[in-house]
């Protein structure tokens, strides 16, 4: 009897959850992709660059008022703030600094006056993306990276590109200014977005499907009163992550398809745009390097305007204030401000620790895996192993805790603090441990 | 070597032949042993109307989870009414549904809804886990796309309609006499499985550049229990009292008029209906059905139902001491003992007399 429900529980899994999760899924995105195919195909029309940049903001209009209807005038207006600022700018040096200002006081007064969480919180991805490609084009013009400020329709072009305008990702200026010089069509450009696609709806069946009925109908471990508490953490932290990678190859998707997201090096071109990387997710060598692979863009683009900029204050502060900047790119939101500063200190102590250990013990323990031709003595014993093992089972645990409550209508702070009570703050608690362990080996 | 080559060759012959017979005799006594379980299993159960019995051996998967509906209609039932002289216990038949109420009053109108929705809810919650064949998610929220929100369904929503629509066949079907308890039964039933639907949860989740909402997929979802059993006992005193019509002379009851009405006004879906006036449920009665108050606890300071007063229906109250002993505030005592103070503490129990 229990086998049969088993039986019976995957064949309804399959009628009432895969098959209505696949539907709704292509079903949400088809007029996207299309839109995106559109766009690529009139490029290689031989347009002047004019209406080609103008066929993209066309498409991403269009696109926009798709997903968010009549709320996109919010988008349309930042964008607008953003360039009226580059314009009156034009011949300053900070323009970075400046803009980035503007833009923060925007997302403050639209969160906290101007409209309703929901729709704030629907919209969130796009403004994000907005944000980051303006605050990006500022600090480029600043160092020269860019050489002139971009006429109107070309600053339009780069912010509604419709192949990143929804799902992401940021992508920098001169990467959108290469793309609408539009490379031919190829099989590995099709095969690329195709294969995108099919992960995608993959990591939409995972989220949807498979993670909420992990244990015990996928695997039969049943637990304890304590360890079913993990076991459900461990379940909705995989969901979100799943939910996380569906996004991220659907931005691979649209923007391949749009054009963009190719590396060219010697007349080879390279179809490999890649946002996040499941695999060092779900099998972390590192918080740091879970943090890396969660969304690749938008770690260099914190990187590159954010941490080089503050590390002046201080490796410490320079980690700090790019957590906060990443906090504050989500929103006023206490539960992912909470969950990013964790994860900032979590990323910082291993960090430390982790280096420290590597040169007191001369071995292979970095946070971030070593090149072959390291200067190392120890890399291959079974205690290097054994203690880099032991920091990736920690940082599952920690991801398992840090994603145990992402569910859709979050925001009220007693929520997050509740539900790390039930889980005795185990990563704090961890943290703080390291983190005296770390001071008495210095 | 020819006599060993010509045995192994035999066995080869042979073991599949045997392998069927086995697998098959197995099958065969596999299954007659779940029919007959079934059957042994359906005839047991008390109080079982035919038509019951009927849908019990048909569905033999189905029994447990409805046993598991009904218990839980009842627990939730003496939670709600834990304070009350009428516990939700009763003397009379004992079937799977509980002890049944031979008044036609408010508390077995409560009872009726409380016990039907009970049961649309584990087979609900059943159908949504796999633990019951022909049944799963709900089919209708397929491709549903809802203008104003703009979401569309996903995931897996509870089929509250399968649960609801077998709950109305097999606890509907316990009603045999034609009269008018039969109509307040079949509309109390009925408000229990309404409220249930009504109470139907929506959750999504977000998909979006960094946990932001972009795109939602959406279901529905059982609530839980509790929150059925309070929307219930608030109609449960707000029930009204009803009678039955007959559309003529010498038939049977066809319809439930609202009593103090002077026309023919009907109770809505989700009013719970009573027939007679409830008894004081103070006295043991075998013909009311009322298990009494006698050696119940109850609060002497309190001024409501729970209260002795109340609860004892001025016959008072009987009070227990107890005395509680334990050893505190203990010191160590150089050098080298323990040394400890005996506290002690009375506590007063109350009970009907």
């Amino acid at each position: 009897m229990g086998s049969l429900s088993r039986q019976a529980f995957f064949q309804e899994l399959g009628s009432g959850c895969l098959l209505p999760t696949v539907q709704q899924g292509l079903e949400q995105v088809w007029q996207l992709l299309l839109i995106c195919l559109v766009c690529r195909l009139s490029w290689r029309l031989g347009l002047p660059n004019f209406l080609k940049h103008l066929s993209t903001v066309v498409g991403g209009f269009y696109t926009l008022y798709l997903f968010f209807e009549l709320h996109m005038v919010w988008v349309v207006l930042l964008s607008l703030l953003c360039y009226l600022i580059l314009f009156l700018c034009r011949h300053s040096s900070s323009r970075g600094p400046f803009l980035s200002i503007t833009i923060l006081i925007y997302l403050l007064l639209g969160e906290l006056h101007m409209m309703d969480t929901t729709t704030w919180h629907k919209m969130r991805g796009s403004q994000m993306v907005v944000a980051m490609k303006a605050v990006s084009l500022a600090f480029d013009l600043d160092k020269g990276i860019v050489d002139k400020v971009p006429s109107p329709v070309e600053f339009m072009g780069y912010i509604y590109f419709v192949g990143t305008v929804i799902f992401g990702p940021w992508i920098s200026f001169n990467s959108y200014m290469d793309a609408v010089e539009s490379r031919k069509l190829s099989v590995s450009w099709f095969m690329k977005s195709v294969i995108s696609c099919v992960k995608s709806q993959l990591c939409l069946l995972i989220s949807n499907c498979v993670a909420p009925y992990l244990f015990p109908y996928f695997i039969p471990v049943f637990g304890n009163k304590l360890l079913r508490k993990w076991l459900q953490a461990y379940e909705n932290s995989l969901s979100f992550h799943f939910s996380n990678y569906f996004v991220s190859f659907l931005g691979e998707t649209t923007t391949t398809l749009a054009g963009a997201g190719f590396t060219e090096e010697k007349d080879n071109l390279k179809w490999d745009m890649t946002i996040a990387k499941p695999l060092y997710v779900e099998f972390p060598r590192s918080m740091v390097e879970v943090v890396t692979s969660w969304n690749l863009p938008m770690s260099r683009w914190l990187n590159t305007y954010v941490f080089r900029k503050a590390l002046r204050y201080g490796s410490f502060t320079a980690i700090i204030m790019t957590y906060t900047a990443s906090a504050l790119l989500h929103g006023l939101s206490f539960h992912i401000g909470a969950v990013l500063l964790t994860l900032g200190f979590i990323t910082y102590i291993e960090h430390v620790l982790r280096k420290r250990l590597s040169a007191i013990l001369n071995a292979c323990v970095l946070s971030k895996r070593c090149p072959s031709d390291c200067k190392h003595r120890h890399k291959k014993e079974l205690w290097v192993y054994l203690i880099n093992g032991t920091f990736s089972m920690l940082a599952l645990l920690h991801l398992t805790y840090l994603g145990s409550d992402f569910r859709p209508q979050d925001g009220v702070a007693s929520h997050t603090i509740q539900k790390w009570t039930q889980l005795s703050w185990t990563s704090h608690w961890l943290t703080f441990a390291l983190w005296v362990f770390y001071r008495l080996i210095l | 070597m020819r006599s060993i080559s010509s045995c192994g060759a035999l066995l080869s012959v042979y073991y599949p032949q045997i392998f069927l017979i086995l697998t098959s005799g197995s099958y065969l006594a596999l299954s007659s042993v779940v029919a007959l379980g079934a059957n042994i299993i359906c005839n047991k159960i008390p109080g079982l109307a035919p038509r019951q019995r009927a849908i019990c051996q048909s569905r033999p998967d189905a029994i447990i989870i409805i046993g598991e509906g009904a218990q839980l209609g009842i627990n939730e039932c003496q939670y709600q009414f834990r304070y009350g002289r009428w516990n939700c216990s009763a003397l009379g038949e004992r079937t799977v549904f509980g002890q049944e109420l031979r008044v036609g009053s408010k508390e077995a109108a409560f009872t009726y809804a409380i016990t039907a929705a009970g049961v649309a809810h584990a087979v609900t919650a059943a159908c949504s886990q796999g633990n019951l064949s022909h049944c799963g998610c709900d089919r209708e929220k397929q491709g549903y796309h809802d203008q104003e929100e703009g979401w569309k369904w996903g995931g897996c929503s509870a089929d509250v309609k399968y649960g609801v629509e077998f709950s109305r066949r097999f606890v509907d079907a316990r009603e045999i006499k034609k009269n008018a308890r039969r109509l307040m039964n079949l509309h109390n039933n009925e408000a229990g499985r309404k409220v249930l639907e009504e109470r139907m949860k929506l959750e999504c989740k977000c998909h979006g550049v960094s946990g932001s909402c972009t795109t939602k997929t959406c279901w529905t979802t059982l609530p839980k229990f509790r929150e059925i059993g309070y929307v219930l006992k608030e109609r449960y005193t707000t029930a009204l009292e009803v009678e039955a019509v007959r559309a003529t002379r010498f038939r049977q009851p066809s319809f439930l008029r609202l009593k103090q009405s002077r026309g023919y006004i009907k109770p809505t879906d989700t009013d719970l209906v009573f027939l007679e006036r409830s008894p004081n449920y103070c006295e043991e009665d075998t013909v009311t059905g009322s298990a009494g108050t006698r050696g119940r606890l109850c609060n002497h300071t309190s001024p409501l139902t729970d209260g002795c007063n109340l609860m004892c229906c001025g016959r008072g109250h009987n009070t227990h001491q107890y005395t509680r002993v334990w050893q505190c505030n203990c010191k160590f005592q150089w050098c080298c003992f323990v040394k400890c103070n005996t506290c002690s503490e009375k506590t007063e129990v109350f009970t009907c007399k």
